[in-house]
């Protein structure tokens, strides 16, 4: 664990809130990008967020330190987004995703289409944004751990809490689904 | 070997994951199958989309919201530390150690102050202050290592003129320690040898010695090279015809960053996002912009009023080079809201030397929270005949006052005549350059709205505050204000249409009357005069700047 954190947790064990807003200043964007992805809303990300940072707090005590505090963390936050979903019966796909499901349209990708540079990176990232949220939660969080975090397969199964053959699985499967759905936006790069 | 083991060996491969045997095989694929290639490539442009999605900032009333939730839990029961709690070390670099770049980006510090208490400087007994110091020493370094603020005790707003300069390339070797363990961060500071005054005088503290130093310590004698993070340190401070013994423990930056962060979020003050169209940082990033083109004037209309200024000048590669870098935090806010982070600020005894300043942005390094700043005097300094005034000056002053040495065998200390002369020939500080941790205020389109009744109020409230306004200091803010309108000409062809509100409005700029305020401490009260903006903008600066020091803060040396 990051010795600064583990000094701020101590701080924070210690009665000084403060340290404890350091953590959140220092993570909250990273935690917050991560879930936007993984949960695929913004609205749900934020709530998530929220939550994990507060459950951290009540739970610091029980921190053991064998894992990063951010692992901790967002071990954290997936539950808690988990448990809230089943708890609200919400829709897993945002809106974004159901249009997505309905169909990507081809001609927005085609070159002639593109007025300029800036929007076709714009477009390109709607679509790789909503085939993302057309996958399953499951495979959504691996490859959003192992793409946008950059984490080993070991440290995605600690924090979604499953074996590493899982991980590596539900990796070549969700790139298999982003593959179908990003088929044409391949091509072009081709 | 079917199809999907091998596509899933690919990803795997391509993950790195895979074991040598597994490797030894992909590889072998990888050669013969073009198919396999063309996997692997597909892969490896999936992995560049969803790398390349944008990165979303978190809500800025995220930290506000989890702080209030956790400081609500604070006032019940805290948790307590697990008996098994175990937390392991860990061989990578602290944040901070690799943040920002540069060494003064990285290892710039902030104080904790704290006033442990004061005398009458008539009472000036060292003894007696020894005997105290080190009670109190006692008293109060618990607290400070718990991070508590000590909440009998007043917080401090020194001015740098009673604290000097801090020279960053004097912190070049600090290391990292842990604030939580600043026992062992003071006995590594005491076991430096060389510790003369104040270390001497801080070494006997802790060790129980009943010794009379010869001379206790001001700022400016603490020698930084010993100075490390978590380094708690006692000094002397005499303003007010008070002799206060302060003690200070030196956090890094990153932590006062965060921390300020935090502050700001809790005053629903958000930070600026990178992409923000409006506000500071795209003026800024027009100040960049124009920095890196040298002194080239630019011909939008749009120009922020600081990089107007900045082009009336010219930068010079050596000065880009030797401009300080200053980790900073960009936000936008309210009188109100600002207001009430100073003062929570001020609470907090985060900062010595809480004072608004006027700068100019030079140029910004977003990504590094840095900044270059200069300020707004400079171009004087640039003419020759001023140059040379200022030089003759300063060496007068080097002349006429006692070396170092001869000062500090002067015992006891009354108020030297060094210090009569150095406040004598004090200029206001906008002829001075960041040498501290200070707090930059900008107004946003300064002197447009202000009214009468508010320019009358704020020249009582000067009067009032600065009785002793030395006429240097208005002589030196007429020459400031001449410079600025022959500035303000220059940028009339720019912007005919601003150009006589701006006209107008000069006599009475905030920023004219803002600038006689001198460096005594007075951080809050100016603040709370900033009526006539809309709203002000802060830069907050950690660090300390280079080798660039005032006569009036410069203990002279021979």
């Amino acid at each position: 664990m990051n010795t600064d954190d583990r000094q701020l947790i101590e701080e924070c064990l210690n009665g000084c809130s403060e340290a404890f807003g350091c953590l959140v200043v220092r993570y909250q964007d990273r935690l917050y990008n991560t879930l936007v992805r993984a949960l695929g809303s913004a609205d749900e990300a934020a709530e998530a967020a929220q939550e994990a940072f507060v459950q951290a707090f009540q739970k610091l005590n029980t921190f053991r330190g064998d894992s990063s505090f951010y692992s901790w963390l967002f071990r954290i936050a997936m539950n808690s987004a988990m448990s809230a979903k089943r708890k609200n019966k919400r829709m897993t796909a945002s809106t974004d995703a159901a249009r997505e499901q309905a169909g990507v349209e081809p001609e927005d990708i085609h070159p002639s289409a593109q007025p300029s540079s800036a929007m076709e990176i714009r477009e390109q990232q709607q679509l790789v944004q909503n085939a993302l949220a057309a996958l399953s939660e499951d495979f959504r969080s691996v490859i959003v751990l192992k793409e946008i975090e950059g984490m080993r397969y070991e440290e995605i199964a600690e924090i979604l809490e499953c074996p590493i053959g899982t991980v590596r699985s539900r990796i070549f499967r969700a790139r298999s689904e982003l593959k179908e759905k990003l088929k044409l936006l391949l091509k072009e790069q081709v | 070997m079917n199809d999907q083991e091998q596509k899933q060996l690919l990803s795997a491969y391509f993950d790195n994951e895979v074991t040598p045997e597994e490797r030894a095989k992909v590889e072998d694929l990888l050669e013969s199958s073009i198919d396999a290639r063309q996997t692997l490539e597909e892969i490896s442009q999936l992995a560049e989309f969803i790398r390349s999605l944008p990165k979303e900032a978190a809500p800025e009333t995220l930290a506000s919201t989890v702080m209030q939730q956790a400081e609500r839990e604070m006032s019940l029961p805290l948790p307590s530390v697990a008996n098994n709690a175990s937390p392991s070390a860990t061989n990578s670099k602290p944040f901070w150690l690799v943040w920002g770049g540069g060494l003064l980006a990285t290892v710039a510090m902030l104080f904790v102050a704290t006033r442990l208490f004061h005398v009458n400087e008539s009472e000036n007994n060292y003894t007696e202050l020894t005997a105290m110091a080190k009670k109190s020493y006692a008293d109060v370094t618990d607290e400070l290592v718990l991070g508590k603020e000590a909440s009998s005790l007043q917080p401090v707003i020194k001015s740098e003129e009673s604290f000097g300069p801090l020279a960053s390339n004097e912190l070049k070797d600090f290391k990292a320690l842990s604030l939580s363990n600043n026992s062992t961060a003071m006995s590594r500071f005491k076991s430096k040898k060389g510790g003369e005054g104040f270390n001497r005088w801080a070494r006997n503290l802790n060790e129980g010695k009943e010794s009379k130093p010869s001379s206790p310590a001001n700022f400016r004698d603490i020698n930084w090279d010993e100075v490390q993070i978590g380094s708690v340190l006692i000094y002397n401070d005499k303003s007010g015809g008070q002799i206060a013994v302060v003690e200070v423990t030196v956090v890094d930056v990153q932590k006062g960053l965060e921390t300020m962060q935090m502050l700001l979020a809790r005053n629903d003050i958000p930070k600026m996002a990178r992409n923000q169209k409006i506000g500071l940082q795209k003026k800024v990033r027009r100040g960049k912009t124009f920095f890196e083109n040298n002194g080239k004037q630019s011909k939008s209309k749009q120009t922020w009023d600081a990089t107007k200024e900045n082009a009336d000048r010219i930068i010079t590669q050596e000065e880009q080079k030797t401009a300080p870098r200053h980790p900073a935090l960009f936000v936008e806010t309210s009188k109100t809201q600002l207001a009430a982070t100073l003062t929570a600020l001020q609470k907090r005894e985060l900062f010595i030397d809480l004072q608004p300043q006027f700068a100019q942005v030079a140029s910004v390094d977003v990504k590094n929270q840095s900044a270059n700043l200069m300020f707004s005097l400079q171009p004087q300094l640039k003419d020759k005949e001023t140059s040379q005034t200022e030089k003759k000056r300063r060496k007068e002053i080097r002349n006429k006052v006692p070396s170092k040495e001869e000062s500090t065998d002067n015992a006891p200390h009354k108020k030297s005549d060094l210090q009569k002369l150095l406040k004598k020939d004090a200029k206001p500080f906008l002829v001075q350059r960041i040498n501290s941790y200070q707090m930059l205020v900008q107004m946003e389109k300064p002197g447009r709205s202000i009214s009468e009744k508010d320019q009358n109020d704020y020249y009582r409230h000067i009067k009032e505050i600065l009785p002793s306004l030395s006429d240097n200091v208005k002589e030196s803010n007429k020459k400031f204000n001449q410079a600025k309108g022959q500035k303000k000409r220059k940028v009339k062809k720019d912007d005919e249409e601003e150009d006589d509100k701006k006209t107008s409005s000069q006599k009475n700029s905030p920023h004219k009357l803002y600038s006689a305020i001198p460096q005594n401490g007075l951080a809050i009260n100016p603040l709370r005069r900033l009526r006539v903006s809309q709203s002000v903008r802060v830069l907050f600066v950690f660090s300390k700047k280079k080798n660039r020091v005032n006569a009036a803060s410069k203990a002279p040396r021979k």
